[in-house]
């Protein structure tokens, strides 16, 4: 990471080839989209070589630093980004159609959970993708979303009421 | 499944909600990935970065645009005022503003030098190879200079009242006076709007009037 600072572009080759999996992943959680994903970890890359001399080995370790960058431009991204399609017009689109789902149920529950969470607001999900994802601590995760580990737990805790209450439907099959 | 409106099922456990958060959180978490990816993204990342460090560049891509639209307005408005007959750098008087120009003194032919002479015109008062000089009306030197002064023998000069008389309409406008500072121009034929104009059975001289334009090549392979 010192050469990277220093401007070394092989350094930061070698760098972005170990970090961009996990981040593509992390991005594509809270995205909901491959290409807004790689869009996001790309604004996240320019980020991390222009601010890359602000980086402190005592403090955190370069994945966790860069996932906190990745997770920032994935919300500012999200915000500039217009309101996703309603969660009841989603289940009746997927209700409507006759393929895998009906022989697959798990399938099916996963694109309800995954409707569900992208109903969400853009750090909720991130919260959510970092504490059930990558199993960060509520300091790392307030780390990252720059507020307090007590925000972190009122955070969480609204998100899963919220998905609670909309993924009702599903505790039969949950239970079965 | 659509669950009735009246019937609500009961909100699943904590820990339901906690598996299928954490089966929704952990799944596909390392998508596929070809191998130059993260190199084309660290290629991108880096030209990226040093575009915008360089604030000339930036700067160029701010003023470039307005300067090829102004540069272009420009162009063509000289290039109408060019085809029009007046000069973009110097100012003209407008042809019927008959006031203005009953005011106006004539102008002014300077006096030439003895060599110059030799190679005077004197058939329209233009000495070729001496350009006329213009003597704006609040130059007080100008009344002071009389025509006689500075006539030179055998040029024929106009007079202020025929410099400074309006042309007579044609059907095409009002023809630009000798004295406005522009390009002159020979009278256009008067005869034409009363002989029989017409734009369904145009004449020849109509006909040569309308068309300014040079022939294309391929129309002059019709042409004798």
């Amino acid at each position: 990471m010192a050469d990277v600072a220093a401007g070394d572009d092989g350094a930061f080759r070698a760098l972005t080839q170990t970090l961009y999996g996990p981040a593509l992943g992390t991005a594509m959680k809270v995205m909901g989209s491959r290409a807004e994903a790689e869009d996001a970890v790309q604004t996240a890359l320019v980020k991390l070589w222009k601010t890359a001399d602000r980086f402190d080995p005592e403090r955190a370790k370069v994945s966790t630093w860069f996932r906190r960058i990745v997770v920032n431009c994935c919300i500012d991204r999200k915000r500039a980004m217009k309101p996703v399609e309603d969660i009841d017009e989603i289940h009746d689109a997927a209700s409507d159609e006759a393929g895998p789902e009906d022989a697959t149920g798990d399938m099916m529950r996963d694109r309800r959970v995954n409707a569900a969470v992208m109903e969400l607001p853009a750090r909720q999900r991130a919260a959510i993708t970092l504490f059930y994802g990558d199993g960060a601590t509520m300091s790392e995760i307030a780390e990252a979303l720059d507020t307090t580990p007590k925000a972190i737990e009122g955070l969480l805790a609204r998100a899963r009421a919220e998905l609670a209450r909309r993924l009702a439907p599903l505790k039969e099959e949950l239970e079965a | 499944m659509k669950t009735p409106p009246d019937i609500r099922a009961p909100a699943p456990t904590p820990e339901a909600i906690d598996a299928l958060l954490t089966r929704w959180a952990t799944a596909d978490r390392h998508p596929l990935i070809a191998e130059h990816v993260a190199i084309v993204a660290a290629e991108r990342a880096l030209a990226s970065a040093r575009v915008a460090d360089i604030p000339e560049a930036a700067n160029d891509r701010r003023w470039f645009p307005a300067a090829l639209i102004g540069g272009g307005m420009a162009a063509a408005v000289a290039g109408v005022m060019f085809v029009g007959g007046q000069s973009p750098l110097s100012p003209s008087i407008p042809a019927d503003s008959v006031e203005l120009a009953a005011a106006e003194p004539a102008p002014v032919q300077r006096e030439a030098a003895p060599q110059e002479l030799a190679f005077a015109s004197t058939s329209d008062g233009v000495v070729p190879g001496i350009p006329p000089a213009y003597i704006p009306p609040s130059d007080p030197m100008a009344a002071d200079i009389a025509v006689s002064d500075i006539a030179v023998p055998d040029v024929e000069i106009p007079d202020m009242a025929t410099a400074a008389a309006p042309a007579a309409p044609t059907p095409f406008g009002a023809p630009r006076r000798a004295t406005d500072g522009g390009t002159r121009l020979a009278a256009l034929n008067e005869e034409l709007a009363a002989g029989g104009f017409s734009l369904d059975e145009p004449n020849d001289d109509l006909f040569m009037v309308g068309h300014v334009f040079t022939p294309r090549p391929e129309e002059e392979m019709f042409l004798p």
